[in-house]
């Protein structure tokens, strides 16, 4: 049983505005990172998850449950940090961060003592018997945090946790993130525009644009076989590419750089007869992983293939 | 899986997360948390010091009369008449307006301005669910507010009776007004005041507005019962939800009234129809608002 499934889940907004075109997917639990643009659809996805929002048309179910008719035994499981600030400026965090837990059904005294394990695990200490109001952004992102763990959710989901944070605060909250996914096991779901953090926690990952899939995959899919070496010569590319298919290596070239995949040892050697037969100056050989970035740019053969046509 | 190395050797006070495997309560249990909670907040308790300041000075204005009339009366030995039940409304129906303005953004406005309903609604509890559970703590504390310095006037004509079983018997017949005054405090003032306030984001604009609502249509109704003539001039007056609530009580305890609310023996049903659909409307307005809310 998948952790989330949506079929050609499509919502339009009363105003006109489609949130969500056809998407499908399934994902199973771990850390999920679900990458778009602002306005890509991230937040209506979340909102339909908790069963907040009734999709315009197509099936989404949450740990089996239809999202559409069973939201409240959804929500009983999920914990939910949003984007935005969420917090009463003058309770106390553990104060707040209890009465959410009873909120969703702990009794007092657990609520009491998971408010203060949470609070411990996601590092405040002290401060947490002072008033929210006086706390710095990483400590409020922490205690939405802590909020959205108090009652032990099997998922959480995540909407742009690192948002305001300096860059140690973000590593601190990736990190957070992290431990969430790998130590506690819940699946976690984190929704960022930030491509760059998701892909250092996640092992699975989600791009979506304008209301419809990009692509999903698990990331070692995405690593395992993109090894490049990337080679720059001074002049003759063209030539240097022509000469690496003759041996049956497919090269490409990216801004002025020729990239060869790098399954074995086999292109160094190519590279180097070539260079020497064809008589180029070889500036630089480094091996490079393909960044996420670079996929989700291009993610088809033809748009690669569009690009190489348009370069030369 | 296997710890990393850094987590074996290092934090030893760690313990590292725990499941909870405890009971997990269902949607009554966060209903009654939160109606605990909002009632709490409603007398400022549990948010420090200074939230305490209003709602108690005001409670306390509320509980002066009454006390003071009990007090005279003990002191002279009951040469100073007390005063009656259905005046106790006449003299606190404004601080209870007051409060209601000051107190109900505390209960809906600050979950809005500080965008804390996701957190509500991302959970076990509906929309419609958190707006009941606000509206009963509401009520609670305008009943609470209401019922206060009636206890006190009764308990001081008990106390100072001859004879306290003749006492009782002589009081009875007031019991269930006196039951019901707060109840139709509740209705009239506590739910426009909310409905008033779960619409406006900011606390003092949601205050002001439940202010103006109650406070600039006592002059308008003033006017108006002065310049019209006949039917229209009954009706004038009900255009204050204050008038509406006042009138209402005196025909509750059958009193006699001069000035705008003489009418209001005459004809209760007009007064208990006007709480009723002020009621009626402003939980209209909260429903329709938390429906919007949930999106």
């Amino acid at each position: 049983m998948p952790l989330i499934s949506a079929r050609d889940l499509t919502h339009t907004y009363p105003g006109g505005v489609t949130a969500l075109r056809g998407l499908s997917l399934e994902l199973e639990p771990g850390i999920i990172g679900f990458v778009g643009a602002n306005g890509a659809g991230k937040s209506t996805f979340i909102k339909i998850l908790l069963g907040l929002l009734t999709p315009t048309s197509g099936d989404v179910s949450v740990f089996g449950l239809d999202a559409r008719t069973r939201g409240l035994e959804i929500r009983q499981m999920v914990g939910y940090m949003p984007e935005h600030d969420c917090l009463p400026p003058d309770l106390t965090a553990t104060e707040f961060v209890a009465h959410m837990g009873r909120i969703s059904g702990l009794p007092r005294a657990a609520a009491r003592e998971r408010a203060a394990e949470m609070l411990r695990h996601v590092g405040l200490y002290e401060e947490r018997y002072r008033p929210i109001g006086g706390y710095s952004t990483g400590m409020k992102q922490r205690v939405k945090l802590a909020q959205s763990l108090v009652h032990d959710p099997r998922l959480l989901l995540l909407d742009e946790p690192t948002n305001g944070l300096d860059p140690a605060g973000r590593e601190e909250m990736l990190e957070l993130i992290r431990r969430t996914g790998r130590e506690f096991g819940i699946a976690v779901m984190v929704c960022s525009h930030l491509l760059g953090e998701i892909e250092r926690v996640s092992d699975f990952l989600v791009a979506i644009d304008a209301g419809q899939l990009k692509s999903a995959a698990a990331l070692h899919t995405f690593t395992g076989d993109q090894q490049l070496l990337a080679v720059e010569v001074d002049e003759g590319i063209d030539q240097l590419v022509a000469r690496l298919t003759t041996v049956g290596i497919t090269a490409r070239v990216d801004q002025g750089m020729v990239l060869l995949p790098l399954s074995d040892e086999r292109p160094y050697d190519a590279v180097r007869d070539a260079a020497a037969d064809l008589g180029l100056a070889l500036v630089r050989m480094e091996r490079r992983r393909n960044t996420l970035q670079d996929l989700f740019r291009a993610p088809t053969h033809a748009t690669t293939e569009e690009a190489h046509v348009a370069r030369a | 899986m296997s710890l990393a190395p850094d987590a074996v050797a290092g934090v030893i006070y760690d313990i590292g997360y725990r499941k909870y495997e405890g009971a997990r309560l269902g949607r009554g249990y966060a209903f009654r948390t939160l109606y605990v909670h909002s009632l709490r907040s409603a007398f400022g308790l549990g948010r420090g010091g200074r939230a305490l300041w209003i709602p108690w000075m005001l409670f306390a204005f509320i509980c002066f009369p009454s006390a003071v009339s009990v007090a005279a009366s003990a002191f002279t030995g009951g040469m100073a008449n007390l005063m009656s039940y259905d005046d106790v409304f006449a003299f606190v129906s404004l601080v209870i307006a007051l409060f209601s303005a000051a107190q109900a953004p505390e209960l809906v406005s600050r979950d809005q301005q500080y965008r804390v309903l996701p957190l509500y609604f991302s959970r076990p509890l509906p929309a419609r669910e958190y707006a009941g559970a606000k509206l009963l703590a509401m009520w609670t504390a305008v009943v609470i507010l209401v019922l206060t310095p009636l206890l006190i006037l009764l308990v001081g004509r008990l106390a100072m009776g001859a004879d306290f079983v003749a006492a009782v018997k002589a009081e009875s017949k007031y019991f269930l007004p006196i039951l019901a005054t707060p109840l139709v405090a509740a209705l009239g003032i506590g739910t426009p005041a909310l409905a008033l306030a779960s619409l406006v984001q900011r606390r003092w604009l949601a205050t002001a507005a439940a202010f103006g609502f109650f406070f600039i249509t006592v002059p308008i109704a003033g006017i108006l019962t002065e310049i019209l003539e006949g039917d229209a001039q009954r009706y004038a007056v009900l255009i204050n939800p204050i008038f509406a609530v006042g009138g209402a009580i005196l025909a509750l305890f059958g009193a006699k009234a001069d000035g705008v609310l003489k009418d209001a023996t005459e004809h209760p049903e007009l007064y208990g129809l006007t709480v009723a659909a002020l009621a009626v409307i402003s939980i209209a307005i909260l429903a329709w608002r938390y429906r919007r809310m949930t999106v």
